[in-house]
C-alpha cells in the first residue's frame, strides 16, 4: 500500500455507506503509519464536517401540508384529464363500475342508480351537443385551452431592433429582417438554378415516376438525388404554424454573432454549446424554403453559420472541441454533420470533400459507441443516425448498418409497422419502451395494439424532449395516414400555445449536458424543425 | 425506510397520498440540505424543495420501483436546481479550477484571531465548497453532503462514472490547498503575534 492508493480509497470511502469509518485494515494500517496520508484523512473528516455544516437545513412545519396540498390539487387535476380523455361509452362503464362498488360496499343500489339515470342524461346531453359541433366549422383539437393567437389570431409581435440581417453581428442584436419578415408572396426562386430546378422545387414528393423523369429531364443521379432531397419544399404558406416557424428562426437569427456562431448564452446555455447551437440553427434555417435556402430570407446567416461551421472542423475532421468522453462532443459533431450534408445538397456541393470527410469521421464515431447489441441509441445517439440517413440519403457513402438498432425495434413494438422512411426507429422504439414500461401491465399490451395510445404518452411528454417530438413527427409521418394528422394537429396546438413572444421555446426539462450547453436554442431549433417536417420531407 | 420503502413506493405509484407524505419526511431535510450546499439562500431552498416534491408526483407514473428511489428524486431535484440557475439568464461565468488561484484566495483578508484551527477551520471550509465550480460543488454534495455512491451520483448526473470520481478528486484537491494555504497563515499570524508579545 502506499500514499497514492490509499488516499484514491479514502476518496473512494466518500461515497460508501461507512464512510472514513470503514476503512479497510489495509488502509488504516497505512494511514496511521504515515504522516501525510493521516493528515489527508484529517483533512477529509473536516471535510465531511464542513459539508454537514453546509447542508444544515431544518424543515420548516409547514412544508408537508404545503406538499400535500399541491399534490392533491395534481391529482384532482389528472383525474379530470383522464376523465376527459375517455370515451363516451368508456364514461358510462366507468361510471357504471364505480357505483357499482359503492352500491357493493354501502348498499345504495337505489342512490346509485339515480346518480346513473343522472349520468345517463348528461352522456346523452353531451352527444347532442356533439352532433351540434359536427355541423360547425372543426375546431382544431389541442392539448389544453387555446389561445386566441394559436387559433389564427396574430401573436403580439415580438420587440426587436429595427436592424438588417447583415448589419450587426453582435449577439442579443436581433438581427431583425426589416419588410421581409412576412412570408413573401411569390413562390421562391433558388439561385443558380434554372427552370427545370424550379419546377423540382415546386414538384410534391416520393419517387418520381419515369414520366417525371423524363419530363423533368431528371436524367442523372445527382438530379434525383436533390429531387429527392428536397422533398416537398412547397410554397410558403401564410399558416400559424409558419409564422411560429419563422418566429423562432428570426429567434435564432439574433443569437447569431459576427463570425456566424449562434451564441447560446443569450439563450440560457453556455459556451460550450457555440458549434452544437450554430449547426442546429443551420438545420432550422434550412428546413424552410422561405428562410434558409439560398434566396430565403435567413440566406446570409445560413451562410455566414456555415462558413463558421468549416471552421470547426479539426485536422481530424471532428467538427469542435474534443474532451473524449461528452455526450456534447459526439451531439455537435453529428449536428454539425447533418448541417453541412443537408447545406452541401441544397446548394448542390455534393461534391465538397468536407461534407464527405466530417460524415466519414461520425461514422467512425458512431461504431466506436454502438452497443454490442447495436441496440440502444439514447438521444444524441438518434442525432448520429439522423445525420447518418441524411448522408446516405444525399448519395454518400455511410458503410455503416442502421438496421440492426432498427430491427431491435421492430421486433420490440412494432413489428407489424416498418420504422420510417429516415430509419429513425431506434430512438422512437426506445422511448415508446420507456413508455410502454411506465403505462405498465395491461394498458402496455393496449399501446400495442392502439398507436393512439402511444400518442397519448407522446403528447404528455412532448415539451421535455424536443428530439423526441421530432423523430417521432419524421417517423409517423414517413408512416402518414389519420395517426399523422393527428399528431400533427396535437403538436402545432401544444408549440403553438408555449412559444415565447420573441419566437423562442423554453427549455422545460433538463437531461443531459447537451441541453444544459444549449438552451433555448435547443427546443426553439428542434420543434421548429418538427413543425416543417410535412412540408420538408418526403414520405 | 429501506425495509418498508418498496411498499410505500408502490403506493406512492398509484397516487396514494399517505405514502407520498412518508416519502415527504424522509427526504425533506434531505433536499433542503442539497439545495443549502449548492448555495440556495434558506427561502429559495424551501420554495425548491417544495417543487420538488411536486415534480416528484407528478412524475411517480415514470418511477420504476425497482431503481432506487433516491437516484430518481435526486435527479429531478437536481434538475430543478439546473432550470432555477438557468432562469437567472445571466448566468455567473464557470470559474476554472486553474483560475480558481490561491492568489484569490489569500486576498480576502481575515483577521488573524479568524484563523485559528478547529471550528473556524470548518467554516473556512464551508465557504471555500460554496465557491467550487458549480459542476464540482454538486458531485461533493451529492457524495458527501448527501451520502450517495458514485455510481448513483453518476446516474444522477447522467455522466462516466470516472468523470464523478475525477471531479471529486480535483474539488477535494483544490479544497485542500486552501485549507492548507489558510492553516500556513494563521500559523505565520501566531508566531508573529507570540513575536511581538515577547
Amino acid at each position: 500500500m502506499n500514499c497514492e492508493k490509499a488516499r484514491d480509497r479514502m476518496l473512494a470511502a466518500l461515497g460508501t455507506a461507512g464512510g472514513l469509518d470503514a476503512l479497510e485494515d489495509e488502509v488504516e494500517r497505512h494511514v496511521e503509519s504515515c504522516e501525510d496520508c493521516s493528515a489527508e484523512r484529517r483533512f477529509l473528516v473536516s471535510l465531511c464536517a464542513a459539508m454537514r455544516r453546509a447542508s444544515a437545513a431544518k424543515a420548516p412545519p409547514d412544508l408537508r401540508r404545503r406538499v400535500r396540498e399541491g399534490a392533491s390539487r395534481l391529482l384532482a387535476e389528472e383525474e379530470a384529464r383522464a376523465w376527459a380523455d375517455l370515451g363516451r361509452w368508456e364514461r358510462v362503464r366507468a361510471t357504471l363500475a364505480y357505483f357499482a362498488d359503492r352500491a357493493r360496499r354501502s348498499r345504495i343500489a337505489a342512490a346509485a342508480a339515480v346518480l346513473l339515470l343522472a349520468q345517463a342524461a348528461l352522456v346523452g346531453i353531451s352527444w347532442l351537443q356533439d352532433r351540434t359541433a359536427d355541423r360547425a366549422p372543426p375546431a382544431r383539437p389541442g392539448l389544453h385551452a387555446r389561445s386566441p393567437e394559436s387559433a389564427g389570431e396574430p401573436r403580439r409581435a415580438p420587440a426587436e431592433p429595427a436592424s438588417s440581417e447583415g448589419s450587426s453581428g453582435s449577439p442579443g442584436s436581433a438581427l431583425a429582417d426589416g419588410p421581409g419578415v412576412e412570408p413573401p408572396d411569390e413562390p421562391l426562386r433558388i439561385d443558380g438554378i434554372g427552370e427545370e430546378d424550379t419546377l423540382l422545387a415546386e414538384a410534391e414528393t416520393g419517387p418520381p415516376p419515369v414520366s417525371e423523369i423524363r419530363r423533368l429531364g431528371l436524367e442523372n443521379r445527382r438530379q434525383r438525388i436533390r429531387y429527392r432531397m428536397r422533398g416537398r419544399f412547397l410554397p410558403p404558406e401564410d399558416s400559424p404554424s409558419a409564422r411560429a416557424v419563422h418566429r423562432a428562426h428570426r429567434f435564432l437569427v439574433a443569437l447569431q454573432r459576427e463570425d456566424g456562431a449562434v451564441d447560446p448564452t443569450y439563450a440560457g446555455g453556455g459556451k460550450e454549446g457555440t458549434t452544437a447551437a450554430t449547426a442546429l440553427a443551420v438545420l432550422a434555417w434550412l428546413s424552410d424554403a422561405r428562410s434558409g435556402r439560398p434566396g430565403g430570407v435567413h440566406a446570409r446567416a445560413v451562410e455566414r453559420s456555415v462558413r463558421y461551421l468549416r471552421r470547426q472542423v479539426r485536422p481530424d475532421r471532428q467538427v469542435g472541441w474534443v474532451r473524449g468522453d461528452s455526450e456534447l462532443e459526439l451531439f455537435q459533431h453529428a449536428a454539425a454533420t447533418a448541417a453541412l450534408v443537408e447545406y452541401a445538397v441544397l446548394t448542390d456541393r455534393l461534391s465538397d470533400p468536407l461534407a464527405a470527410d466530417v460524415l466519414e469521421r461520425l461514422v467512425d464515431l458512431a461504431r466506436s459507441r454502438q452497443t454490442s447489441d447495436g441496440a440502444g441509441p439514447d438521444v444524441v445517439g438518434s442525432w448520429v443516425a439522423f445525420a447518418l440517413e441524411l448522408g446516405r440519403s444525399s448519395g454518400l457513402e455511410v458503410p455503416f448498418d442502421l438496421d440492426a438498432p432498427a430491427a431491435a425495434v421492430r421486433r420490440s413494438l412494432l413489428a407489424e409497422r416498418p420504422p420510417g422512411a429516415l430509419g429513425l426507429g431506434p430512438l422512437l422504439g426506445r422511448e415508446c419502451d420507456a413508455a410502454l414500461d411506465a403505462l405498465g401491465g395491461r394498458r402496455r399490451e393496449s399501446v400495442r395494439r392502439d398507436p393512439g395510445g402511444l400518442l397519448a404518452f407522446l403528447r404528455r411528454a412532448s415539451l421535455r424532449e424536443p428530439t423526441l417530438v421530432l423523430f417521432t413527427t419524421l417517423d409517423l409521418h414517413a408512416r402518414g395516414g389519420p395517426l399523422f394528422e393527428r399528431w400533427r394537429q396535437e403538436l402545432e396546438g401544444v408549440l403553438l400555445e408555449s412559444q415565447r413572444d420573441d419566437g423562442s421555446w423554453p427549455l422545460e426539462f433538463v437531461w443531459d449536458d447537451v441541453q444544459v450547453a444549449l438552451g433555448d436554442v435547443y427546443p426553439t431549433a428542434v420543434f421548429s424543425m418538427a413543425l416543417q417536417v410535412p412540408r420538408r420531407w418526403s414520405r | 425506510m429501506d425495509r418498508d420503502e418498496g411498499e410505500w413506493l408502490i403506493r406512492f405509484r398509484e397516487g396514494d397520498l399517505e405514502a407520498f407524505d412518508r416519502l415527504v419526511d424522509a427526504y425533506q431535510r434531505r433536499f433542503l440540505g442539497f439545495f443549502r450546499s449548492l448555495g440556495a439562500d434558506p427561502e429559495t431552498a424551501e420554495d425548491l424543495t417544495q417543487e420538488t416534491f411536486l415534480r416528484i408526483f407528478g412524475a411517480r407514473e415514470t418511477y420504476t420501483p425497482d431503481a432506487p428511489f433516491r437516484t430518481f428524486a435526486f435527479r429531478i431535484a437536481r434538475n430543478l436546481w439546473i432550470d432555477r440557475y438557468r432562469s437567472r439568464r445571466a448566468r455567473p461565468a464557470e470559474r476554472s479550477l486553474e483560475d480558481e488561484g490561491a492568489e484569490e484566495w489569500e486576498s480576502e483578508a481575515r483577521s488573524p484571531d479568524e484563523q485559528v484551527a478547529g471550528d473556524e477551520e470548518i467554516e473556512l471550509l464551508v465557504e471555500a465548497i460554496r465557491r467550487l465550480p458549480p459542476k464540482h460543488r454538486e458531485v461533493l454534495s451529492l457524495i458527501v453532503g448527501q451520502g450517495l455512491s458514485y455510481p448513483e451520483v453518476a446516474r444522477i448526473l447522467d455522466i462516466p462514472l470516472g468523470t464523478v470520481k475525477s471531479r471529486v478528486h480535483a474539488a477535494v484537491r483544490l479544497l485542500r490547498g486552501r485549507w492548507e494555504n489558510e492553516r500556513r497563515r494563521a500559523s505565520r499570524a501566531r508566531r508573529g503575534r507570540e513575536g511581538g508579545s515577547s
